[in-house]
């Protein structure tokens, strides 16, 4: 899906293949030792609206994004996603799923924020080509609007950009 | 002389099941139509019964897991497909239909299918018209005009009144192997084939 995106992207001339604008999504938990990382989920898993009653925890990691170890195995499994998708500009991780207390869920976003976003951020970074773009923030299309209309640039945020 | 793909699923549960017999003797006698019309023939059983699990699972995740994706890829890429279900509270097995609510409903268009059913008596031989005919005409499947129903009775051999099951077998066979011979299946990659989006508006303009 992501190769017809990018192939139908370069066919409309918005550029290469390369360069068109892909964000993934990954689901994690975390534990600092990968068996208790998956002891811990698994009665959250099994019970859940979405994963419940279906494949197995083992398949379904498997199978699909969802990564249930120790942090270094969701950044070793994430800097993965690039073989199948190219070089991309968004990772999203959802954290809260399948009905885990908010206490747990914090915690979670500790080590995500602590462990493996800084990793990913340098790892990610290194041998990115240069000619693939970041992902567009507001900010980053305001830049581009007013250094393409320098003369009448106008200060006014809610002025729609015209390209 | 090509190699013809024949897909046979089986929807039967016991060991030994009367319903994979069925199959089998269908899938020979297809082998036996197609060898005389100078093809030859690769047969793949699929056993309903060893992705049970799996097609639940596909029901439940909307997507296929390995060994069920190739089951799925096997079918729906054959030449022709011989279908064979027990007959469970009057219709196919839900067995039987699950597995076809998860391939793609697309996926069997045009290909030649032979369907048949298996019971204790023959009191339910009309779910090949009332129920799996219909299934397959919804997939725009080609299903060849002779159904073949075995109940338990049909093992031994007819009376005076009534065709043998291997004659039954036999012709069901010959004509699948009639519609297969002169057919192969190709599934285009519907992500290669993209019409482009000019012609898409154009279509959508033109009025006559």
């Amino acid at each position: 899906m992501v190769r017809l995106y990018r192939e139908r992207f370069e066919h409309y001339g918005h550029g290469t293949a390369a360069q068109a604008i892909v964000g993934l999504g990954g689901q994690a938990f975390m534990a600092k030792n990968s068996q208790d990382a998956i002891k811990q989920f698994r009665p959250y898993f099994d019970n859940a609206p979405v994963y419940g009653h279906g494949p197995s925890l083992e398949d379904f990691t498997a199978q699909t994004p969802l990564t249930v170890g120790s942090p270094q195995q969701v950044i070793d499994r994430t800097l993965g996603f690039r073989d199948y998708v190219g070089d991309y500009q968004r990772q999203l991780f959802l954290m809260d799923h399948a009905g885990l207390p908010l206490k747990t869920v914090l915690e979670q976003l500790d080590l995500l924020g602590e462990e493996v976003v800084p990793v990913l951020r340098k790892e990610f970074a290194i041998n990115r080509p240069a000619d693939v773009p970041d992902a567009p923030t507001h900010a980053s299309l305001v830049a581009a609007r007013d250094a393409a209309m320098p003369a009448t640039a106008s200060s006014d945020p809610l002025a729609i950009p015209s390209f | 002389m090509s190699t013809k793909r024949i897909a046979v699923v089986a929807a039967g549960l016991s060991q030994p099941s009367s319903t994979r017999l069925l199959a089998d003797r269908l899938a020979e006698a297809t082998t036996r139509s197609l060898a005389e019309l100078g093809d030859q023939v690769e047969v793949e059983v699929i056993e309903l019964r060893d992705l049970a699990h799996d097609i639940t699972d596909n029901l439940l995740t909307g997507f296929a897991g390995p060994a069920l994706q190739a089951a799925i890829d096997s079918v729906t890429s054959a030449d022709g497909v011989i279908a064979v279900t027990p007959v469970f509270t009057a219709s196919y097995s839900g067995l039987f239909k699950s597995f076809f609510d998860v391939i793609d409903k697309d996926s069997l268009a045009g290909t030649p299918v032979l369907i048949a059913a298996t019971a204790g008596t023959a009191r339910h031989s009309m779910v090949l018209d009332f129920a799996i005919r219909p299934l397959f005409a919804y997939l725009r499947a080609v299903v060849v005009p002779l159904g073949v129903f075995a109940a338990s009775e049909d093992w031994g051999s007819g009376d005076a009144t009534s065709t043998t099951l291997p004659d039954r077998v036999a012709r069901a066979a010959a004509q699948l192997a009639d519609l297969v011979s002169g057919h192969t299946t190709r599934r285009d990659d519907p992500f290669a084939a993209v019409v482009p989006f000019e012609e898409q508006l154009r279509r959508l303009s033109a009025d006559d």
